[in-house]
């Protein structure tokens, strides 16, 4: 089953490697371009991390080894944003010395800010689904935990559901009093099954098939801004399958973050339903719940859990290995300083017939 | 009698003893300020402010107000923050920078200086911050909008 194993590696070579530094190169020049007025329209975020992590055994597949038992991973996610009148630009490039994940323009989004609090973007996105995605990115400094859950993992790291799109994105939010109601509304072209992992669509090397995704978010804070907040989603699209056929799916998630002077609690369930063109379709339910509780000024202890129901019958997590199944994780965070955490995370995960105990480290950081 | 005295002698010392602390104590006022002519007379309400500080877009006379932020003295920032915008230093510095990051812009400019943040507040058109009052009066071309805070610091 497994003979078509690759890791998704998007590396950078050739044409791809200028296409990429141009865009790099344009968009430093724009940062640093004389502002139109004195008052600062943009920002430029630099998110360095190094991550180590120690396993109890590496796992290996087909005798390939997929996941070493010592490894150590540096990467820097480089941020920009700039408003020109009602256009505002977003451009997000991680690179990392991981062979998961490479160097590619995470985020690369065009936006027009309308009147009433909505916005129009187009172009490379997060598909707002669910909170942790629209939350948190490569920006692992923002992040309490080292991992994501394993629902919300990233295409290329085990992930089952489309976390970036390439089209229009239209968000918004209405005010009610203290309240604020907030929504998302996403169509674009998402990933497509490549071997053993999902394969996000490259904007700058689209050579991959892709089909399209669409998803609705709708989201309620009982104080406008404030942490707290619960939310629904829904996501349909069809996932191509390298090998031939599609997997048509159907995410319904709901979220919750919820915060209470040192105590944070934040969690999502969702129910997916993966079709694989000429077999029945399959239904099963995946979340996570994760809490925090803010020992000092500095440190912060974590944990969470992670869950599956009825997956194991999925014909199409039968083709990904690395999806965790179930995790138990602990961990410690501890404030460097302003701009700089380190953390340590204790994990008992379970994949598709593996599972694995691992210790992480991480350094992270922001500048400025 | 010498009782009556005696009472009454406890009584004054206790009055004078209660003037020294109100004296020691200073009353202080945290007010919302502008150089702006045209922003002298809008209206902001506690709820605009913390909108303002979070990243809304506040519109007064049909321009949208630029916030700066004060970190001249860490006693009045910590007040700005628990009374305006209702998080510790750290989640505030950290909710702008998820901000940011997740939906684009750039954070209020802040200001480690006064006499920065008094120029800035001069020389950038709807710009407005906020001050202990008596700095507000030291210069004249700052107009006051609104109080956010009163109250004695020891």
């Amino acid at each position: 089953m497994y003979e078509h194993f690759r890791p998704t590696v998007q590396r950078l070579g050739g044409a791809s490697a200028w296409r990429h530094a141009s865009v790099l190169l344009l968009l430093v020049l724009m940062v640093n371009s004389p502002p139109v007025s004195a008052v600062p329209k943009g920002e430029f975020l630099v998110f360095p991390n190094i991550n180590t992590i120690s396993r109890k055994d590496e796992l290996t597949l087909n005798g390939q080894k997929i996941l070493p038992q010592e490894h150590t991973d540096p990467s820097v996610d480089f941020f920009f944003s700039r408003d020109f009148e009602r256009l505002r630009v977003i451009a997000e490039f991680f690179t990392s010395s991981s062979d998961d994940h490479g160097a590619h323009f995470e985020r690369l989004q065009l936006g027009w800010r309308l009147p009433r609090n909505m916005n129009l973007w187009g172009g490379r996105f997060h598909n707002p689904l669910g909170y942790w995605n629209t939350q948190y990115h490569h920006g692992s400094y923002l992040e309490t935990a080292i991992t994501r859950p394993g629902t919300v993992a990233y295409e290329s790291s085990g992930g089952i559901l489309p976390m970036h799109l390439a089209g229009l994105l239209l968000e918004g939010s209405v005010t009610r009093g203290e309240a604020m109601f907030g929504y998302d509304l996403a169509v674009g072209l998402g990933p497509g099954l490549s071997g053993a992992a999902l394969e996000e669509l490259n904007i700058l090397n689209p050579d991959s098939r892709s089909e399209p995704v669409l998803t609705l978010r709708l989201n309620y804070s009982p104080l406008e801004d404030g942490p707290t907040q619960y939310g629904l989603s829904f996501s349909r699209g069809t996932i191509p399958d390298n090998l031939g056929g599609d997997i048509r799916q159907e995410t319904m998630g709901a979220h919750a973050n919820w915060e209470t002077g040192r105590l944070r609690l934040l969690g999502a369930l969702y129910t997916i339903r993966n079709e694989i063109t000429g077999s029945d379709d399959r239904s099963f339910a995946s979340g996570y719940l994760q809490a925090e509780w803010a020992l000092a000024l500095r440190w912060t202890l974590f944990s969470r859990l992670e869950d599956s129901r009825g997956e194991k019958d999925d014909g199409f997590l039968a083709r990904i290995p690395l999806f965790v199944r179930a995790r138990q994780l602990g961990g410690i965070r501890f404030e460097l300083t302003d701009r700089q955490a380190l953390k340590l995370e204790f994990s008992n995960t379970r994949y598709l017939g593996h599972h694995s105990e691992a210790v992480r480290f991480q350094w992270s950081a922001v500048f400025p | 009698m010498e009782r009556g005295l005696s009472m009454k002698r406890f009584l004054l010392l206790a009055l004078l003893l209660a003037c020294c602390s109100v004296s020691q104590a200073e009353i202080r006022r945290l007010v919302m300020v502008t150089a702006t002519p045209e922003l002298a007379e809008i209206r902001l309400s506690p709820r605009d402010i913390r909108k303002l500080y979070l990243g809304r877009a506040i519109i007064r006379n049909d321009r949208r107000l630029i916030p700066l932020i004060n970190r001249s003295d860490p006693l009045l920032y910590q007040i700005f923050l628990q009374k305006s915008v209702l998080m510790s230093s750290n989640s505030y510095e950290r909710f702008l920078l998820a901000k940011v990051f997740r939906s684009g812009g750039s954070r209020p400019q802040r200001y480690d200086s006064l006499q920065q943040l008094i120029q800035a507040l001069l020389h950038r058109p709807h710009t407005v911050s906020y001050m202990w009052a008596v700095n507000a009066r030291d210069e004249p071309r700052l107009r006051i909008i609104t109080e956010i805070w009163r109250g004695n610091i020891r």
